[in-house]
């Protein structure tokens, strides 16, 4: 399973990270942990096979590519597809897969990413859907960035939303 | 309503040079009445520039203070986001409490930057209706402490989703005394 635990600081894991940048994927096994930083309005998609214990790690912008040869994960509707093609490659069944969804904060409420991350989220939502992918948790929405730590091993999804203040305690 | 450009600046070669001087006059002055301290504007130029090296440009994974609005009226439809590191916003804070003889707690310290941006901004939506003869307005500026990264695919973002590239106004401000140092970013879509 996937076990969300939210923190402002950054978990002290020891085992070799992968960082996945803004628009990208990575896949990745045991003993490896999935790294993504600074989610705004996008959105950080997990895809997780418990048992072998290997998962995907998606980092998207935008809900809806528009042209079929832009970078299909900067989109979340051409990324889901994306990454469980490439899982299959690696013998791993799509009905084993489960899924966790972190991100699409509006930080700045005065423009339209509010409707942005929304969008984003939904998005994921419904292209699981569509592939019978059970999402079993998320973390979205709000007004604060987030980074993803997801530990393949065990199945633990830190997500760390950084505190900051000007001035005060 | 459309909008026109003042014919004193209608040669589109020097649309943005024209308005670029203009909006350095004025911040500088504002922002010399403000806090006092001796201002230097930088113009680092103006282009239309693909979204993905926006954030790349813009993205160092780093906490920042962004005072953020939007300006809107006839054709104008932009975002102005003013970028300062968390340092300078103390600075800043602290130079315009003074003034006031506040110690200012974190949500004053909010209210002062947003006040701040207010002026800025209202500047800039003044010089934008006078060279476009229109009324241009601005929402109240919002002010968030967060990652550079974050802030800044929040205001892109929404105008990727339209459009791949944008029309980026950039200039930069600082103080002879290296107190202050603040960036200006104006997002506008290009046609």
């Amino acid at each position: 399973m996937i076990e969300i635990i939210r923190t402002s600081r950054y978990p002290n894991i020891t085992r070799p990270k992968i960082s996945v940048g803004i628009g990208d994927c990575k896949i990745a096994s045991n003993p490896h942990v999935l790294v993504t930083y600074s989610l705004g309005s996008c959105v950080a998609i997990v895809l997780y096979e418990h048992h072998v214990k290997t998962a995907a790690l998606i980092h998207a912008l935008l809900p809806e590519p528009k042209s079929s040869n832009d970078n299909p994960y900067k989109y979340v509707r051409s990324a889901i597809p994306r990454a469980v093609k490439e899982l299959e490659k690696k013998g791993i069944q799509k009905n084993m897969l489960i899924a966790s969804i972190v991100g699409g904060a509006s930080i700045l409420k005065s423009t339209v990413s509010m409707s942005i991350g929304k969008r984003n989220v939904e998005t994921a939502k419904s292209v699981l859907k569509t592939y019978g992918i059970k999402l079993v948790v998320e973390d979205t929405g709000g007004s604060h960035s987030r980074s993803v730590y997801f530990d393949v091993a065990t199945g633990r999804l830190f997500v760390i939303v950084p505190k900051f203040k000007l001035f005060g305690g | 309503m459309k909008c026109s450009l003042d014919s004193t600046a209608s040669n589109e070669k020097y649309k943005h040079i024209a308005l670029y001087k203009l909006l350095g006059e004025k911040i500088t002055e504002a922002l010399r009445t403000l806090t006092g301290a001796d201002i230097v504007v930088q113009i680092s130029g103006t282009r239309t520039i693909d979204i993905a090296k926006v954030i790349e440009k813009y993205s160092r994974d780093e906490p920042i203070v962004a005072i953020a609005s939007s300006i809107y009226g006839g054709d104008i439809n932009g975002q102005i986001l003013l970028l300062l590191n968390i340092s300078v916003a103390r600075d800043l804070v602290n130079m315009l409490a003074r003034e006031i003889e506040l110690k200012p707690s974190d949500e004053d310290a909010r209210d002062i930057l947003r006040e701040f941006g207010n002026i800025v901004i209202g500047n800039i939506s003044s010089i934008l209706s006078k060279m476009y003869r229109c009324r241009v307005e601005y929402d109240i500026p919002e002010v968030v402490v967060d990652l550079d990264t974050a802030v800044v695919d929040s205001i892109v973002l929404p105008i990727a989703s339209e459009h791949d590239v944008i029309e980026l106004h950039e200039m930069s401000i600082s103080s002879t005394s290296e107190l202050l140092k603040l960036r200006i970013i104006l997002f506008g879509v290009s046609i």
